[in-house]
């Protein structure tokens, strides 16, 4: 028999993501370009496959089989899959009733995509039951699980291995990432276009995402296809149509998953074939895709007349939230001295569930930075013990002012008369600093009042007790509590700026985002005068502490600082908030003043899960594009002079290593604008020379470089081709630190497994393009 | 928004309350609008809006409420709010003399900037704390007179003299005229940058 129970996907996060694929019926069919199912000329099925199957519902046992095939045309690599027509499949063989339907869905479900627009390809072998593939693409949709009912899927990989850039994912050695330009190395290299990543970008802008054949389906479809919808497709040069017309895949992804996920949540309560009438109909009637990104706003009323069907469906579309992270897993994470062994998973961990109470005082000094991960017990213990020690001494600097000193020392008493006015009005309601003479209400103000003096140039700003009252109540302990304070405003330390240069970047930010992600709201603000987004300005200020309770906001702000999908998380949280609110905002036509009373008066009645939720989901959808309109070194994220990645490189010079290393370090180096510095073998370099000695597998070696090729303090980052030991980069490393520069990061094409992710050499991150098996 | 707007004696007034923090501008605010006094009203953050009507004789007063963060770290957001107000309350402490010297600094940055038939009133609060007074309300009501303001002391914890404040504003609001609106008039001729007056809240 062949039931689906074989293997739930009921737990499989993939899946949800799948059968939204169900949902996502009409957008295909509206952005779809015509396409046959013949291949044109010039081009090759370098695979193909029968009875491969996809199961359109999860508990019937509706089948839908077809054949799956690489098409390789020209530079490009086209993954299709196209049912079975009834003729070939002789008489119900799908075993289904209604033979119309069943054409209906063999229309909907067929696949054409560029592997240029994959992101990634999850493989499933269960030991029972089919094998099945899960295609994501960049947009984060999904398609339906493909099952390989007669086998094949290790030959499907192994062939787009031979076609395309494939990466195993560090995470799920079942998911291969494909187009994975997030690590910065590959993204310069990729900009060069090396051969072999040629073919992945030039079709980066083909219109081939997700297509249909429906050449014998337009009675199907009804008038949806004979819209009057401009065409867009013979504009093949028009680039900005064509990134347009992503966006709008991806905002209507978004609206039918939500529609897709309330079915889910709510049963019966709203019938989902219903809502997909009413949409087809708007489709019929509405240049849909126009409508959202209009950002002229010509059709701004009927923007706002069309939001509010949005809004009747409720968002939350994101990963269910996990429960906390207990102490048993924790202590998991930790090895035998103390060392977190996977950082990055700690933090998806915490990212996705938060930190049981009793291990905050713990988790959130790693989280801020006041504890590093690869520190020990006994390593962290002596940090502590210094750090106190360190704490008593600046806290002396203001305790042994006297008073008639202090009468002269007009700062001082500012600065102390601030902080004294607003300890006692931070949290008092909170059972920690509630009552007279409360304790903890002067350690807030032991604490305030010495940051202040150890950061004399920002002082005390209103917003800074509100950031230290939870991290104080978490620590119970003064010195803890003033460092993590410190780490945090390491971070936030711009929010206070005067000029107030920091908030304005996150607004900005803020604002790029609304309009990447919800286009109507944007429009809206726009025509409202409202662009400045100031009504979030208490939101961003202190992370939302006056908008939720105590306890939640403990949960949201170690969420935020894992800085796991994001850095700027909080933003995506301002977005997912008014996004939900949208419809009230538009609806009745808010303007500055009551949008900021109804921002203000938002406090205390904001979903926290749900805002979480929907906050990751836009983080997902907005993806690159999302990250590329927060610029570098916008808050939270640290000042760009002290950020050790490839923005350092500005101006340095990038050695690379003698001899493959040449082959790719000057065509970096060209891209970057910056100087290649050679490390040579002996004797090849005419000039004067410093030179470091290594040992290799196969005998000595000795690395050369000019004497005055790079400067003192310069930040580096080394370029060859390999990696195995790593005898050879670390004797640059050694030579370019004699040198007097520093190098920040080293970066390979190709390196043992061990040199993936995380790997260090010598302290330095080594970055590896490409894993090699050996 | 921007404006005193009229109909039918109903007037639209935008009034923002200006100060040193810790003067008590939001406890003033919450005790007009909602008649509430907390012990620890915390600080504001940004921004808040109230609004509260109060009936005259002659008129119907719908006060829209700005009231602003106090530390003069945040100073430069508020011209955002100040922009546009028929009417501004400048609010120091009696117990603080630095508070008293902040809000001549207001007023004076009112006076250049703002609009000429802006009403202006001077707020000596926390008028309960009277054994710790430092700033006499005599020099307070002369500086007052000098520059043309309404003076009171108010106690937003005692409520002393704080719906009498609004109300006065209220009946120093110009009134409407028949044939034009000298408040719009002025108040786009006023100062320069200012925001669009597209969103006017004028009831109709």
């Amino acid at each position: 028999m062949q039931e689906p129970e074989f293997h739930d996907l009921s737990d499989d996060s993939d899946y949800a993501a799948a059968s939204q694929h169900q949902s996502s019926k009409t957008i295909m069919r509206s952005d779809s370009v015509k396409s046959g199912v013949s291949e044109p000329s010039g081009s090759e099925i370098v695979f193909y496959k029968d009875n491969v199957t996809i199961h359109p519902k999860q508990y019937t046992s509706d089948r839908i089989s077809g054949r799956l095939r690489l098409i390789k045309q020209s530079s490009d690599l086209l993954l299709s899959w196209v049912p079975y027509k009834p003729s070939e499949l002789g008489t119900d063989c799908l075993g289904r009733s209604d033979p119309e339907a069943a054409d209906k869905d063999r229309n909907l479900y067929t696949i054409k995509a560029s592997l240029s627009d994959v992101r990634s390809i999850r493989r499933h072998t269960p030991p029972l039951g089919w094998q099945y593939i899960i295609v994501v693409l960049s947009s984060g949709l999904a398609y339906p699980p493909l099952y390989f009912y007669s086998g094949g899927v290790r030959e499907f990989i192994t062939t787009l291995k031979q076609h395309v850039f494939i990466i195993r994912s560090s995470e799920d050695p079942n998911v291969f990432l494909v187009n994975d330009f997030q690590d910065p190395l590959q993204k310069s290299l990729s900009s060069l276009e090396l051969p072999g990543l040629a073919s992945l970008k030039s079709a980066s802008f083909k219109n081939s995402t997700v297509s249909m054949d429906n050449s014998d389906y337009d009675q199907a479809n009804g008038s949806v296809q004979n819209s009057s919808r401009p065409s867009n497709k013979n504009k093949q040069g028009d680039l900005s149509m064509q990134v347009l017309e992503k966006f709008s895949l991806v905002t209507r992804f978004a609206r039918e998953t939500t529609s897709s996920l309330f079915r889910e949540n709510h049963g019966n309560q709203y019938p989902y074939e219903k809502f997909l009438e009413k949409h087809k109909s708007a489709l019929n009637n509405k240049e849909e895709s126009k409508l959202e990104l209009d950002v002229t706003s010509q059709e701004s009323s009927s923007v706002a007349s069309d939001v509010s069907e949005f809004d009747r469906l409720p968002l939350v579309w994101g990963k269910q939230r996990e429960s906390p992270l207990s102490v048993e897993e924790w202590t998991s994470f930790l090895d035998n001295d103390g060392r977190v062994m996977d950082s990055k998973a700690l933090r998806k961990r915490v990212f996705y569930g938060g930190v049981e109470p009793e291990l905050r005082k713990e988790v959130w000094k790693f989280l801020l930075g006041f504890y590093e991960y690869h520190s020990t017990y006994a390593e962290r213990e002596f940090l502590s013990y210094e750090k106190e020690h360190e704490y008593q001494t600046v806290k002396k600097q203001w305790q042994s002012i006297s008073s008639t000193q202090a009468k002269r020392f007009t700062k001082y008493r500012e600065r102390k008369g601030l902080i004294d006015k607003d300890v006692v009005r931070t949290d008092r309601s909170v059972p920690y600093y509630e009552g007279d003479d409360n304790r903890n209400v002067v350690i807030l103000r032991d604490i305030l009042l010495t940051y202040s003096f150890f950061n004399f140039d920002l002082g005390y700003c209103q917003g800074m007790s509100d950031l230290l009252s939870p991290i104080l109540y978490v620590m119970e302990n003064e010195s803890d509590a003033f460092w993590c304070f410190v780490s945090l405003m390491e971070r936030l330390g711009p929010n206070f700026n005067r000029d107030q240069s920091g908030m304005h970047s996150q607004l900005l930010a803020l604002s790029k985002l609304v309009e990447l992600l919800d286009g109507p709201l944007q429009n809206y603000l726009k025509q409202a005068d409202c662009l400045n987004y100031f009504f979030c300005f208490r939101w961003i200020l202190i992370q939302f502490k006056r908008e939720f309770e105590f306890d939640e906001i403990m949960r949201l702000w170690e969420v935020l600082w894992t800085h796991y999908l994001s850095e700027h998380f909080h933003l995506y949280m301002c977005v997912a908030i008014l996004k939900r609110y949208r419809g009230r905002i538009i609806g009745e036509q808010m303007d500055f003043d009551t949008l900021l009373k109804f921002i203000n008066e938002l406090s205390g009645h904001i979903d926290l899960e749900q805002s979480l939720r929907d906050a990751e989901a836009l983080c997902v959808i907005g993806g690159e594009n999302g990250a590329a309109l927060i610029p570098p070194g916008t808050p939270p994220s640290l000042p760009i002079e002290t950020d050790a990645g490839l923005y350092v490189l500005d101006d340095e010079p990038l050695p690379g290593i003698e001899a493959r290393g040449f082959i790719f370090g000057p065509p970096i180096a060209l891209a970057l604008d910056v100087k290649f510095v050679p490390l040579r073998k002996p004797k090849k370099l005419p000039g004067e020379v410093i030179s470091e000695k290594y040992m290799l597998q196969y005998g000595k070696d000795r690395l050369e470089m000019h004497v005055g090729a790079l400067e003192a303090h310069e930040h580096v980052m080394i370029i060859d081709d390999f990696v195995a030991t790593g005898g050879t980069l670390s004797a640059a490393i050694s030579l370019i630190k004699r040198a007097g520069a520093e190098v920040v990061e080293c970066a390979c094409l190709l390196g043992l497994p061990k040199f993936k992710d995380s790997c260090k050499l010598n302290g330095k991150p080594v970055h590896v393009l490409v894993e090699c098996l050996m | 928004m921007a404006t005193t707007g009229h109909s039918n004696n109903v007037i639209n007034a935008k009034l923002v309350l200006l100060g040193d923090m810790g003067t008590g501008k939001s406890s003033l605010v919450l005790r007009f609008v909602k008649g509430q006094f907390l012990d620890f009203q915390e600080s504001t953050i940004g921004a808040a809006f109230f609004s509260q009507t109060l009936a005259l004789n002659d008129a119907t007063v719908k006060f829209e409420i700005w009231d602003t963060a106090g530390q003069e770290r945040y100073h430069s957001l508020a011209p955002m709010y100040y922009r546009g107000a028929a009417a501004a309350v400048i609010v120091y402490d009696i117990t603080s003399n630095e508070s008293f010297e902040r809000a001549k600094k207001w007023v004076v940055e009112l006076q250049k900037q703002g609009n000429p038939n802006m009403v202006m009133a001077l707020a000596g609060n926390k008028a309960d704390l009277e054994d710790k007074r430092k700033v006499s309300a005599d020099d307070a009501r002369a500086y007052a007179e000098e520059n043309g303001l309404y003076f009171i002391e108010t106690s937003a914890k005692t409520a002393i003299n704080v719906n009498d404040m609004f109300y006065e504003i209220a009946r120093r609001l110009p009134r409407a005229q028949p044939v034009q609106n000298p408040t719009v008039v002025s108040l786009s001729d006023g100062s320069a940058g200012q925001r669009s007056q597209t969103s006017s809240t004028c009831c109709t």
